[in-house]
């Protein structure tokens, strides 16, 4: 069961939004979905719910093109979030329930649940314009989470969003993926993404520049180590050996980047050589470096 | 007078029970949980919440009983008015015949004015009483009638008909006598029973369809704007709101508009009722003249024509809310479209005033934007016919159909596009622009 981003392309005038893009989404985890400013994220997942015409391409869902019905079973937070202002919560919950395919009953139940779930019961007889911004922000998740949708896309979620909110709506796509169901989301927030998800796409002006598992994506590319030696204060004793480049020293740590032909052993041997060894470490990138790296 | 009360009764316990039901079933959820419910189709669901979010509403609630007071205020005025019909007083110097008072009372009846008859002492009196306001006529000696202020050949005032048909007759009457003519002859020769007229067609209750197509025609212009003005406001609220993203991703945009348009439609339609209902019954409880004026099948038409017309602008109005970014430039983007709501409007009053339709508004009768107003007010002044109304309708119908495209393209490409308004030319051409990122 997976969501597969086929080929889409999308052009607006002189802007190319979509550039051949294409990447699946696994179900069973989370999955995020990154780019700078302007790389075709918001595009993209409206594409999913076909609110964006395509030039070429399609998203398709479980191995067919996605219709009607099965937008239905999607829950959606866009980026510009959006609920009636003046409703009572409890009416347009069940309102966007109903509107998702169930029936006024589980509606009804769903909302009740949600609301206790989020610790806004109390407030269900209430406008939304009423609300903290924070509560609201809960609303917008329920209103995704309603119908319980077996692919979630969530735009910007963690935006705006406190501490606490960003711990909630994390647990709240970890449980989601747990069951089974697909998430799929955008942030700007790389350490918290490092820590949710499990795999991520990276675009940039419409194309595709990274993709896989977080792990793998991180251990990929050139071995980088961390050597403290005694005594050693700006890395001396490795600067002679070939294939190693010291990318910094910092409080007696030198930072080195590995050739694939260096061998870390001998490395190792050369080091204690120099001193005493407090440290030796291999480093995995942070995503920020991975997002840096692919997209320059 | 029954039925209207019945029918109004009925309506206001029908909406009652509606709401009583839905606020349980909104309140109460597990009561009636194990009960088997099926799924609404989205275009009901739509519908239904646009009936529900307005007919809640204070402003549509305190709107409506504005109405109400409105037309209270026009039904129940004219009959307090009208129980006050001034008298119109004459005064008499010198002595006067039975036959000259009865004179002066028939010519008062004729324009369905009491006439009081007070002697004057002298003719100073008199003077004192017309100035004063006491007497609006006095006849002097039979002779001649003095009135305060003298008469144009133009004015059509009550008092001034009334002086000069009393003048008319007793100017016979004396004429007569003069000529050695009875005193009991003269009566019948000045008031001879009229000849009869015979006619080709049965008359038709010309007066009574004019008052119809007026109303229907003041009800058809007021409701039209409202109601539209609901449509283009309801557009507005869901894409400045942003609520219309998440709507569209589990709706087409051309059912998410004909939910709106149905709902709304249907408060419409339900107020538009009460009011009519409303109207007719307090004109009959208070023997307003409204009833008696009120011919059943201009109004039965009015109303067909008014759905018809609400089919056709609603569209519109919605097409072009979806222009707008945010509420405040509602008004400017709504003056265009309620300009030929107007241009109809005034129209059909220049066909009301004509005994046969300008060759202007005979056409105007066929184009969908203005045939909601020409129709009803050429049908009532029975100066079209059945098959004319049928394919003027036929017409409108068939441009509600092309118009809901229209509006659902304009719909479908704008209603996204946000951070500032969007122009229609650019709507037509183009395809949206990109989204933020």
């Amino acid at each position: 069961m997976t969501l597969e981003f086929v080929g889409l392309r999308r052009r607006y005038g002189e802007v190319l939004a979509l550039d051949d893009l294409s990447f699946s989404v696994p179900a069973g985890q989370v999955f995020g979905f990154l780019g700078p400013n302007g790389a075709g994220k918001t595009t993209a997942m409206r594409a999913v719910f076909g609110l964006v015409e395509l030039d070429a391409g399609s998203v398709r869902w479980r191995d067919a093109p996605i219709g009607i019905a099965e937008r239905r079973s999607f829950g959606y937070m866009p980026e510009e979030r959006g609920l009636y202002p003046g409703m009572q919560i409890r009416h347009q919950l069940e309102y966007l329930c109903e509107l998702h395919g169930k029936s006024a009953v589980d509606a009804r139940r769903a909302t009740a649940r949600w609301l206790e779930r989020l610790g806004i019961a109390d407030r269900g007889p209430d406008k939304l314009e009423s609300l903290s911004h924070g509560n609201q922000q809960r609303v917008q998740l329920a209103a995704a989470l309603i119908h319980e949708p077996e692919l979630l896309i969530l735009d910007e979620p963690f935006a705006g969003l406190d501490p606490v909110g960003i711990d909630e709506v994390t647990a709240i796509l970890a449980e989601q993926a747990r069951d089974g169901w697909g998430v799929l989301f955008s942030s700007h927030q790389l350490d918290l993404v490092e820590d949710i998800c499990e795999s991520v796409a990276i675009i940039d002006r419409g194309r595709l520049v990274a993709e896989g598992n977080l792990n793998e994506l991180e251990q990929r590319g050139s071995r980088r180590l961390v050597v403290k030696v005694e005594g050693d204060r700006d890395g001396a004793w490795a600067r002679k050996i070939p294939g190693i480049t010291i990318s910094r020293t910092e409080a007696g740590e030198s930072r080195l980047v590995l050739e694939d032909s260096v061998d870390s052993q001998a490395l190792l041997a050369r080091a204690m050589a120099a001193g005493p060894v407090l440290r030796f470490d291999f480093e995995r990138r942070r995503l920020s470096e991975v997002f840096r790296e692919a997209v320059r | 007078m029954t039925a209207y009360l019945v029918a109004l009764a009925v309506v206001l316990v029908a909406l009652r029970l509606w709401r009583h039901h839905y606020a349980r079933r909104t309140v109460d959820g597990g009561a009636e949980a194990d009960r088997p419910t099926r799924h609404r189709g989205d275009v009901e669901l739509i519908a239904r919440r646009e009936v529900h979010e307005r007919t809640t509403s204070r402003v549509f609630r305190v709107g409506t009983a504005v109405v109400l007071l409105g037309v209270a205020a026009a039904v129940v005025v004219p009959v307090i008015h009208k129980g006050k019909t001034p008298v119109t007083a004459v005064g008499v110097v010198g002595a006067t015949t039975p036959l000259a008072r009865g004179t002066l009372r028939a010519a008062g009846a004729g324009l369905g004015v009491p006439v009081r008859i007070t002697p004057e002492r002298s003719l100073g009196s008199a003077e004192r009483a017309l100035r004063s306001g006491r007497v609006d006529l006095v006849l002097v000696g039979g002779r001649y009638l003095l009135v305060e202020q003298g008469f144009a050949a133009s004015d059509t005032d009550t008092l001034a008909l009334f002086t000069t048909s009393v003048a008319r007759y007793l100017g016979a009457e004396a004429a007569l006598e003069k000529a050695g003519i009875p005193t009991s002859r003269v009566a019948a020769l000045t008031s001879p029973a009229p000849l009869a007229v015979l006619s080709l067609k049965p008359a038709q209750h010309r007066n009574a369809n004019l008052v119809t197509a007026l109303y229907v025609l003041i009800l058809t212009y007021v409701l039209l704007t409202q109601y539209g003005t609901w449509v283009l406001m309801g557009v507005v609220e869901e894409k400045s709101s942003r609520v219309v993203e998440v709507l569209l991703s589990a709706v087409s945009p051309l059912r998410l508009l004909v939910g709106k348009v149905v709902g709304i439609g249907l408060v419409a339609l339900a107020q538009a009722a009460v009011i009519v209902v409303f109207a007719l019954a307090l004109a009959a409880a208070v023997g307003s003249n409204l009833v008696k004026g009120t011919a059943a099948t201009p109004l039965v038409v009015g109303l067909v024509w008014l759905v018809l017309g609400y089919a056709f602008y609603c569209w519109l109005f919605a097409g072009i809310g979806s222009l707008v970014e945010r509420q405040d430039q509602v008004q400017s983007v709504a003056f265009p479209v309620q300009l030929p709501l107007l241009f109809g409007y005034i129209m059909s009053f220049t066909a009301l005033g004509a005994s046969s339709p300008s060759l202007v508004n005979e056409v105007l009768a066929y184009l969908p934007p203005t045939a909601p107003f020409l129709m009803p007010v050429l049908f009532a002044l029975g100066q079209v016919t059945w098959w004319q109304i049928v394919i003027s309708g036929l017409a409108t119908a068939a441009a509600t159909i092309g118009m809901a495209r229209l509006a659902g393209k304009i719909y479908r490409r704008a209603i996204l596009r946000t951070g500032r308004s969007v122009k229609l030319r650019e709507v037509l051409r183009s395809e949206p622009r990109p989204a933020s990122s």
